[in-house]
């Protein structure tokens, strides 16, 4: 069945490739962008029969598909109690992805905007479903191509230097982390995630695997100093791009520490906390400051997804139950909210008045007012208001981290009050903010259809789960537990 | 076979009066290669292979290694050849195209002067009688140059391929770059010749022996005993036997010529010099390295330093000053110095990973680079069709030849045509070694060779150029797919119907008429199609691949185990 979510959407880019053989008229590209949707959302079911049959009561991989035949470094797929979850991530957002940019792409670049997404998602699922550490890496790299002709072919006006950035710093720091994967596979002879789990590097070693391993999820998540690519590849890049990146590229790094970092090298993580912590730390505080001071849109997003980001980083290395079970449950929350702002930012309010400047807008209330509702509830969730999922992620990972050292975790909170401040302020200016806006000289009209579902979809999802989160929290324990090392 | 054929084509050029016959040669060159890699692949299964087979008395010699090499010669030309031996262009028609009719009826064009300009354009190798010949010639130097194993056989053969490229870049007459890059070549290349011959003198006048069996040896037991003016001695002149080799293959300190000449030349004869060339050199040099560079030798300098050295240089001067050239076939040169270092790297560790790395990296590279210089050649003749806006683009200089010079030119490449658009990408990423494609996995077998034997400053080295080089491959990309094009159809070739007759017997059975859409021929478009397709799906049948060379590393190390 894992093999069956990889090839799904590979079959799909076939398909389109042989309806575009007809030509690009209007209703082939029609006919194009039903055929990826179908794909993804087929894939989507097929993911979710995965969680129904899954069995949380072993922490042993799942869906097991091995194919030596095929290759030297052999396909080996597979599942557990924390992966299941960011593949739900990706089958979930891809759909939306794709609906996202349904009408804004020009008819000629449909063919390769689809396949390009369809692509995208392959990989992506890959990452999160191979279990060997240097397919692991191939499919954390193969992911950059797509996106930086994904970003390049149909961004906003300063695309090329965007995409350039996202290759380059995460292709410096990826690099690192292939060091140190040829490191352990030369030290232990093989890549495989689980006989590597059950080999006890020596201190020294740790370190230095550690140094590799963490420069490429530094880069990722992304750190301060090093989130320069994030802030230009999510503001240039075009709304489905923006999804992309915010709900699952972000989150490759989370699943990798959880992969490649804790139960690999668990000496190294422990010791090197308070490094991540301080460096956590200084992120959210700096991410939260410049997000203070931002007045574009997109750019807002963006820079709250780096203090996000800082805060499941931080909660993931807490060593505590809590601490990692809260990091990955804010990042699938953050995934959910954040592909919502985006949709609501550079989707809804930039189509219509194609700017994406606050200053511009004011009083959408009047104009939007299904609109500023769902916005509402997705910037509450945004600044981690109780009864959304990102409430419990960012509780527990916050409880984690104070756990582990109480200084830094107090620090860490005050994410929380910072994002309620941007977050209301950012809604504040753009639906209430007076009358409406004297620059808009006509008037614009409220979500359509296609918008309302995808807007629908993540505040559902926001919501439900924080209310009742047990479905997923219940299937992380087992696996988070077996993650925790024992100091002594 | 090779022999047999280079005298025929002279006997034949000698008589030949006609111009077009120039494409029938090329085609006998195709058959003549084909029966060239049968006769390789037999030899591959003599038995006592593994140990190396003496050959005229000593002068040259026959291996596993050198076996594999010849093919990977033989196939490479055979590609290279492909691109001179059919016309480069088709017309499509669906009414003709269904199998009864291509191979009952016959098809005749109604001639038409106004378009078959631009429809016939083509470069001059067409009309270039001894192209083949002179390939032949250098196909020769370097099978030679491969499996020789005495320090004569090894000049000579080595001056013959430089002699035939000095020719071969010479061979357009009209094209002033191409004649002065191949002067410029000639010079450089006969300064490095210099260094090779004196190299060899100082080991004939101290040594005595020319046999390179005999000089590994000496080199070794003088090792043994300790013999301080031996052992100080040989390096210095295998250093600067190297320095010629490291000339020829335009490694770092010594890469000045390859830029202007691979620019200056046209492509379709770049291809073959940027390739055929190293893949000789260096292999003669894999067999130098592994036998002096053994374990015995306990004095302080060895000569493999000097290529640790120059591979450094070369990653560093490739990917830096690649970065701002904006001639495409330069870019290309630097791009190849910069994979000249990871070659020179995991030549100079010598171990039996790095071996295999260095076995497969040349491999994967002189495949991958083919098919950026056959792709670049492709899209020049695509191009044909079009009028281009730029006039900057207009007015290069020996156009005709080299069509593709700026990458400027190839600004919005991926909106006309978005195939090879896609290959060229693929072939790109595959050189800057972003995974799933081949190049990733020849530099990950690098540095793990590397790692493993604690070259560590000189990986990250090889880590930070890797990424630095993407910056002009993205560059190129970049151009191709995220820029508008200034390219317009022709205003004559739009609305044009080009007639034709389809023959029966020699009767006129019906009259049908192409519209202009022009495709790539079938024989470029399979060639580009297979090469990138194996780039791209490496990663899904690499066991051939790694095996082989795996055994050949281990046949280097102990060659009578197997």
């Amino acid at each position: 069945m894992s093999l069956l979510l990889l090839l799904i959407p590979l079959i799909g880019v076939g398909l389109v490739t042989v309806e575009a053989n007809y030509g690009l008229s209007l209703i082939n590209n029609i006919r194009i962008k039903s055929i990826a949707l179908t794909t993804s959302i087929v894939n989507l079911i097929v993911s979710l029969v995965m969680f129904i049959l899954f069995d949380f009561s072993s922490k042993q991989f799942q869906f097991i598909e091995e194919h030596y035949q095929i290759s030297y470094f052999d396909i080996y797929l597979g599942v557990d109690g924390l992966s299941i979850y960011f593949v739900l991530l990706t089958t979930i957002i891809m759909p939306i992805a794709i609906l996202s940019n349904w009408n804004s792409i020009k008819s000629q670049n449909v063919l390769s905007f689809v396949v390009i997404m369809l692509l995208l998602e392959s990989l992506l699922l890959a990452v999160f479903l191979v279990l060997d550490v240097l397919l692991f890496y191939i499919f954390f790299e193969s992911i950059l191509p797509p996106l930086f002709l994904l970003i390049g072919l149909f961004g906003s006006s300063n695309k090329v230097r965007a995409s350039f950035y996202l290759f380059l710093y995460t292709l410096l720091g990826s690099l690192f982390m292939l060091l140190s994967i040829i490191g352990m596979s030369s030290i232990m002879g093989t890549t495989d995630f689980d006989a590597l789990s059950k080999a006890n590097f020596n201190y020294i070693t740790q370190l230095f695997l550690f140094y590799g391993i963490f420069i490429a999820f530094a880069v990722k998540t992304p750190v301060i100093f090093l989130n320069t690519w994030l802030l230009k590849a999510h503001v240039e890049s075009p709304l489905s791009g923006s999804i992309i990146l915010a709900g699952i590229v972000l989150k490759l790094s989370l699943y990798g520490i959880f992969r490649l970092m804790l139960p690999l090298l668990p000496k190294a993580s422990i010791n090197y906390t308070y490094v991540i912590y301080v460096i956590g730390v200084i992120t959210i505080l700096y991410a939260s400051f410049s997000t203070l001071r931002t007045i574009d849109i997109k750019e807002l997003i963006a820079y709250s997804s780096v203090s996000h980001a800082a805060v499941y980083l931080i909660g993931a290395f807490s060593n505590t139950i809590q601490g990692i079970e809260g990091s990955i449950v804010l990042g699938l929350a953050h995934g959910f909210v954040s592909s919502g702002l985006f949709i609501c930012a550079g989707g809804i309010l930039y189509d219509r008045s194609s700017t994406r400047l606050i200053t511009y807008y004011r009083g959408m209330a009047q104009v939007m007012p299904i609109f500023s509702v769902l916005f509402f509830i997705l910037a509450l969730g945004n600044s981690g208001t109780p009864l959304t999922l990102n409430f419990l992620g960012e509780f527990m990972s916050l409880y984690g981290v104070f756990e582990r050292m109480p200084i830094l975790g107090v620090l860490a909170s005050t994410s929380i009050v910072f994002s309620a401040a941007y977050t209301i302020f950012m809604y504040n200016r753009i639906v209430f903010g007076g009358s409406y806006s004297l620059y808009f000289v006509e008037n614009i009209g409220d979500v359509t259809r296609r918008e309302f579902i995808m807007l629908l979809v993540f505040v559902i999802l926001t919501v439900l789960f924080g209310i009742y989160p047990a479905p997923i929290l219940d299937g992380l324990h087992y696996s988070v537990s077996s993650l925790i090392y024992n100091v002594n | 076979m090779l022999l047999s054929s280079i005298f025929c084509l002279l006997l034949s050029n000698a008589l030949s009066f006609r111009r077009d016959t120039a494409i029938l040669y090329s085609r006998i060159g195709i058959i003549a290669l084909f029966y060239c890699i049968y006769l390789s692949y037999n030899n591959l299964f003599i038995t006592y292979l593994d140990n190396g087979i003496g050959l005229f008395s000593g002068l040259f010699y026959t291996s596993s290694i050198t076996q594999v090499f010849h093919i990977l010669i033989f196939i490479i030309s055979l590609l290279i050849l492909n691109m001179t031996g059919f016309y480069p262009r088709k017309l499509i028609s669906s009414e003709y195209m269904s199998f009864s009719k291509l191979l009952f009826t016959k098809l005749q064009f109604v001639k038409n002067l106004t378009v078959s300009n631009i429809i016939l354009k083509k470069g001059e190798q067409y009309t270039i009688l001894e192209y083949t010949l002179m390939l032949f010639f250098i196909i020769t130097g370097s099978v030679l140059l491969i499996s020789s194993s005495d320090l004569v056989s090894i000049f000579l053969s080595i001056e013959l391929q430089s002699y035939g490229l000095y020719l071969l870049c010479a061979m357009y007459r009209n094209s002033e770059s191409s004649t002065s890059a191949s002067l410029t070549y000639f010079l450089l290349g006969g300064l490095s010749s210099c260094f090779i011959l004196l190299g060899i003198a100082l080991i004939y006048a101290n040594l005595g022996v020319t046999y390179l069996d005999s000089f590994y040896v000496i080199n070794n037991l003088a090792g043994i005993v300790n013999d301080q003016e031996i052992t100080t001695y040989i390096p210095y002149c295998l250093l600067l036997i190297s320095v010629g080799f490291l000339f020829k293959i335009s490694a770092a300190p010594f890469h000045f010529w390859s830029p202007d000449v691979y620019d200056g030349i046209p492509t379709i004869v770049t291809t073959f010099v940027a390739i055929i060339a190293k893949i000789s050199i260096l292999t003669l040099l894999l067999q130098l390295v592994h036998y002096t560079n053994s374990i015995y030798i306990t004095t302080s300098y060895s000569w493999t330093t000097s290529l640790l050295v120059s591979s450094l240089l070369s990653l560093l001067i490739g990917t830096i000053l690649g970065l701002t050239q904006f001639r495409i076939k330069r870019l290309f040169a630097y791009s190849t110095i910069s994979h000249l270092g990871f070659m020179l790297l995991a030549l100079t560790i010598n171990s039996v990973e790095s071996i295999q790395s260095f076995i497969f990296y040349l491999i994967q590279y002189s495949l991958s680079n083919l098919n950026a210089f056959i792709l670049l050649v492709a899209i020049g003749y695509s191009l044909y069709a079009y009028n281009d806006k730029n006039i900057n683009h207009n007015n290069l200089i020996d156009k005709n030849n080299s069509p593709i010079q700026l990458i400027s030119q190839l600004k919005g490449y991926f909106h006309i045509n978005s195939m090879l658009a896609l290959s060229l990408t693929i072939t790109l990423f595959s050189f800057a070694g972003i995974p799933p494609l081949m190049g990733f996995f020849a530099k990950l077998m690098v540095f793990s060779a590397a790692l493993q034997e604690g070259f560590i400053f000189i990986t990250l080295i090889g880590v930070l150029t890797s990424v630095i080089s993407a910056v002009y491959y993205l560059y190129i990309v970049k151009t191709m797919f995220f820029d508008g094009h200034s390219y317009t159809y022709f205003n004559k070739l739009k609305d044009l119907k080009i007639p034709a007759l389809i023959l029966q017997k020699d009767k006129i059975v019906n009259k049908i008429y192409f519209d202009s859409k022009f495709a790539l021929s079938s024989s470029l478009s399979i060639t580009i199609s297979i090469l990138t397709l194996i780039i791209l799906l490496f990663m899904f049948m690499p066991n051939e691949w790694l095996h082989m060379t795996n055994i050949l590393s281990i046949i280097l190390f102990v060659p009578s185990s197997i």
